[in-house]
């Protein structure tokens, strides 16, 4: 079994052993490396596993991803001294929720996505979340923030 | 794009992601680790994100994670002291490892082991080894990163090695 055709590319049998599970290390390897860089292979691939069925991660992702942002998010936020403003929009999300209503203040709370008795907490989190990442995105206008890797979506045409 | 959106790509192409990262792993646990890795590197870069692109774009990260994870697997698994320098352009000849292979074999005998090799070394060592391109220039001819170029030579120097030792200590076993 050829993996690579006399252009360097993946064949269609290479392709076919990688979704069968039959290449062993240094074949995967290769395959990795091939289409971390070919969109043409990429595409071939991605064309091929739309037409089978997928494998399901055996726990689900969303929940993992979405705690492990948060955190990640709370870290560069508090590891540039924001603590108190972390405090002003958690207090500020509380207000307007009605926690501070005392009888005989009039004034309304600032304008912020609802918060309501009905929402569960997954929305309250993700209003948080996106006020977070809000600051963040303003934050890096001021502070060198981590850049995203160089590879990620990179891609050459052959 | 907002958490909610988020999560949502996340529960459509996690199946995906997940499937390109176990096939090229062919570990359970290892592309569960890594498909959770190339959502956060995702959200890190979504805006990136070519329109219409996403199932494309999350599986090039993936394939990217698993690249990382099974270059630094092989690396331990097979790296021997002393394989780790390649040869830099500019560095003095009798230090480059490519002249110490045809030492050992002639400048024949290594054009006849380049040229047997299959692809995807092929071309890289034709270009390197016989006609002697830097690194850099073989990356932009074939259209490969340079840290993919630079792994190949090493895998495939490692190859060529392992031939010219198994034909010596088939010389020395005739009479």
């Amino acid at each position: 079994m050829e993996l690579f055709d006399c252009q360097g590319c993946l064949t269609d049998e290479g392709l076919r052993a990688l979704m069968a599970g039959s290449l062993d290390e240094l074949g995967r390897l290769e395959a990795a490396e091939h289409l971390a860089y070919c969109d043409r292979c990429l595409k071939r691939y991605t064309d091929l596993l739309s037409g089978q069925a997928l494998m399901e991660p055996p726990r689900d992702l969303a929940g993992p991803v979405r705690r492990s942002l948060m955190l990640n998010l709370m870290r560069s936020v508090w590891g540039r001294g924001l603590v108190a403003a972390a405090a002003v929009l958690i207090s500020l999300g509380l207000w307007h929720g009605g926690f501070f209503d005392y009888s005989g203040l009039s004034s309304r709370g600032p304008d912020l996505p609802a918060i309501s008795q009905d929402t569960g907490f997954g929305q309250a989190s993700d209003a948080f979340f996106d006020a977070f990442s809000s600051l963040r995105r303003g934050l890096s206008q001021a502070f060198t923030l981590p850049s995203a890797t160089q590879q990620e979506g990179h891609s050459h045409e052959t | 794009m907002t958490a909610a959106e988020f999560t949502v790509l996340v529960q459509k192409h996690q199946g995906l992601v997940y499937t390109v990262c176990r096939q090229l792993t062919g570990d359970e646990d290892i592309a569960q680790d890594l498909a959770q890795e190339t959502f956060l590197s995702a959200w890190k870069s979504i805006d990136r994100c070519p329109p219409g692109a996403q199932p494309q774009w999350l599986a090039r990260i993936a394939a990217n994670k698993a690249k990382d994870y099974l270059k630094s697997a092989w690396h331990r698994r097979v790296n021997a002291p002393g394989d780790e320098i390649l040869a830099l352009s500019g560095a003095p000849p009798e230090h480059q490892p490519e002249q110490r292979l045809s030492d050992k074999v002639g400048e024949e005998e290594l054009r006849r082991l380049v040229l047997a090799l299959r692809e995807p070394y092929r071309q890289v060592c034709i270009l390197f080894f016989l006609e002697e391109v830097p690194q850099p220039e073989i990356a932009a001819r074939l259209g490969r990163p340079l840290r993919t170029v630079s792994s190949q030579i090493s895998r495939a120097r490692q190859m060529l090695q392992k031939q010219i030792n198994e034909r010596s200590a088939g010389n020395n076993g005739t009479v």
